[in-house]
């Protein structure tokens, strides 16, 4: 599991109008990532 | 959350979900949210993440049933959800230089961190990383 300070691998995943969205596109600022547990 | 962006500032926000692609515009548009939704719909995001599925009774434990009961009386409408209700979620901050800055894997749906824990961990990662 990955544990505070290590690096995060990139990934890519297609966003809400089906374009990627890269973690490394977003490089030089901090990164929220909120993962939902389902659709309500 | 909506209430605390501006305290996230320059933050890139992205909310990850394990449903299908084509659900999601309808999804951020009925929600108005201002930032991107995610489809992982296999779920291989979620498990880089340490973010697995929870047995039910730790789903449907009595502070999960409050948080319905406290949603419910502000006026919610709750739907059947038509996902997986056992996948738990997290909330992860990674900061400039693409370390993880702060790890909230929640063991039930009732224990996510408040938006003030989230605001300061972004805040940390932006002068650790600064």
């Amino acid at each position: 599991m990955m544990r505070p300070g290590t690096t995060v691998e990139d990934f890519t995943l297609p966003d809400d109008r089906d374009r990627p969205w890269t973690l490394s596109g977003q490089r030089g600022r901090p990164v929220l990532l909120v993962f939902h547990r389902h659709l309500m | 959350m909506r209430d605390r962006l501006d305290d996230l500032g320059d933050t890139a926000v992205a909310v990850v979900t394990f449903a299908a692609v084509e659900r999601l515009a309808a999804h951020r548009e009925h929600l108005d949210l201002p930032f991107p939704l995610l489809a992982d719909p296999q779920r291989v995001v979620y498990g880089r993440f340490g973010l697995d599925r929870a047995p039910l009774w730790r789903i449907y434990n009595p502070g999960t049933l409050r948080l319905y009961g406290r949603l419910l009386a502000r006026g919610r409408r709750l739907r059947r959800p038509v996902d997986d209700t056992r996948q738990l979620g997290g909330d992860f901050v990674i900061d400039a230089n693409g370390r993880l800055a702060a790890a909230f894997r929640p063991r039930s749906p009732d224990d996510r961190p408040p938006i003030g824990d989230l605001v300061a961990a972004v805040r940390r990662a932006r002068s650790d990383s600064g």
